[in-house]
């Protein structure tokens, strides 16, 4: 009946039997009317059948549900269904790549901060790969993850690295938590958080501790003749490539050199350098495991505090709060997070978080 | 005709700029390039930035357009462009991608 959702036809049934289906039907049927829901209501803009959805596709916590399309470099999403959870491999590397990548994330947020998923509430983790042709970015659309292959001389497939995948998976539970503005300071909080917990979904997959860990964004995409190691670096910003055709990586790594720019939704990608570089020192400061400490005062502050605007100085003084809850007032954590951000040019303490209050819109 | 082309933003945020010039291009090139263009106009109703919010790690186009001296401007992201825009954005992408690999 509804092989392909972007059938018209799919779109006659009413979605109240969608819904008795999803609660009564076989497995295979379910996720045919879960799919069907969730399109029809994006399609109608009706609100209440996304709450039901929502309600019905809440899975069993520590369970993944990943699906893996094709798009076979056309423009439409999600494309064609490749590999679904269990699946057994593909021949395609792309389509193991992000279903590998996902699950890899999954369990990360799963294992470390007890999330089940991407909405903490077993949100079934969609990708697309093969996005239109020689296409050179990968993005969260708010729905999914989308990927392209590159053009092969610039960038190779955007699935090839583990923390890309972390990243954009992470742009979406941004979205379900802080709903960070993708746009200036909030918007460069968006990426920074993407880039931290993309470099710890690798760093954990590796077991690595915080000083063995390349910190890297976006390694190994380059095509070969480009002189990068990668897209990103959060231990050095503004070093990672330097190339004569694509330029120097232009990433900040102290509010004194903060990019002011309408491009990029006003320098997300570039200002992000500086907090990625706060986080990193504060990785190293405190040993171990880059995600046990550093890493669970982060996610605190993204789940728990952070707001739609929230500007540089207001995320410090949010991150130093959750370290005082976490690990006591005045405590080496503590004053290891204000030292850390103190490396980028940004104070926190009282004078800091009234100024930054009063700044908030 | 001349295009000035310009895509920021995107999860690599490495800038793309070329000035393309349809007389400069082969002839099936440049005759499928007047075909993408049809198809992608009137420019101001393939777009629609109401109400979605951006998409993270979208790309961002600024392009003009000079045709026999009248001058037609494009801004806008990915996501908010119909898919006749995204072919145009993505022919015009490539050939500002090969210069690039000239220089």
């Amino acid at each position: 009946m509804c092989k392909e959702l972007s059938h018209g036809i799919c779109y006659i049934i009413p979605p109240h039997v969608h819904e008795n289906i999803a609660r009564n039907g076989n497995d295979k049927q379910k996720e045919r009317a879960y799919q069907a829901l969730n399109v029809s209501a994006h399609m109608r803009g009706q609100r209440e059948i996304l709450n039901t959805f929502a309600m019905l596709a809440t899975t069993p916590t520590g369970v993944k549900r990943r699906t893996i399309y094709n798009a076979q470099n056309g423009l439409t999403l999600p494309g064609k269904l490749v590999r679904g959870e269990g699946d057994k491999k593909s021949s395609d590397t792309a389509v193991n790549e992000a279903y590998d990548g996902s699950g890899k994330t999954y369990d990360f947020y799963f294992k470390v901060f007890n999330r089940n998923s991407i909405d903490d509430r077993g949100l079934r983790l969609d990708s697309s790969v093969h996005y239109r042709r020689n296409f050179n970015n990968a993005f969260w659309n708010g729905q999914q993850m989308v990927y392209g292959d590159g053009d092969g001389q610039i960038f190779q497939r955007f699935t090839k690295s583990l923390d890309v995948i972390g990243h954009e998976l992470t742009h979406g539970v941004t979205q379900y938590e802080a709903g960070l503005v993708y746009q200036d300071q909030p918007g460069a909080l968006n990426e920074h958080f993407s880039d931290v917990f993309g470099s710890l979904v690798k760093q954990y997959a590796k077991n690595q501790k915080a000083k063995q860990a390349d910190w890297l964004i976006g390694e190994g995409i380059f095509g070969p003749n480009i002189q990068g190691v990668a897209l990103r670096s959060m231990k050095n910003p503004g070093t990672a490539y330097n190339d004569p055709v694509l330029g120097k990586d232009p990433q900040p790594a102290h509010m004194s050199k903060f990019v002011n720019t309408t491009a990029d939704f006003g320098g997300v990608h570039i200002n992000s350098g500086i907090p990625n570089k706060a986080f990193y020192e504060l990785a190293i400061a405190l040993g171990g495991s880059a995600w046990e400490k550093a890493g669970l005062i982060w996610y605190r502050t993204l789940v728990d505090k952070v707001q739609p605007n929230t500007q540089f100085a207001e995320c410090a003084a949010m991150t130093s709060e959750v370290a005082g809850t976490l690990y006591g007032v005045g405590s080496a954590e503590q004053k290891a997070v204000k030292a850390a951000w103190a490396v980028v040019g940004i104070t926190v303490g009282t004078t800091a978080v009234a100024a930054a209050a009063g700044g908030r819109r | 005709m001349r295009i000035s082309f310009e895509r920021t933003g995107g999860f690599a945020n490495i800038p793309l700029r070329a000035e393309i010039d349809s007389a400069q291009l082969p002839h099936e090139r440049a005759q499928e390039l007047e075909k993408l263009i049809e198809r992608a106009r009137p420019f101001d109703q393939q777009t629609q930035s109401q109400g979605a919010p951006p998409v993270a790690d979208d790309f961002q186009y600024d392009v003009t357009i000079n045709d026999a001296g009248q001058t037609e401007t494009i801004g806008t992201t990915d996501a908010a462009a119909s898919d006749d825009l995204k072919l145009l954005f993505d022919f015009l992408g490539e050939e500002a991608l090969q210069k690039l690999k000239q220089r």
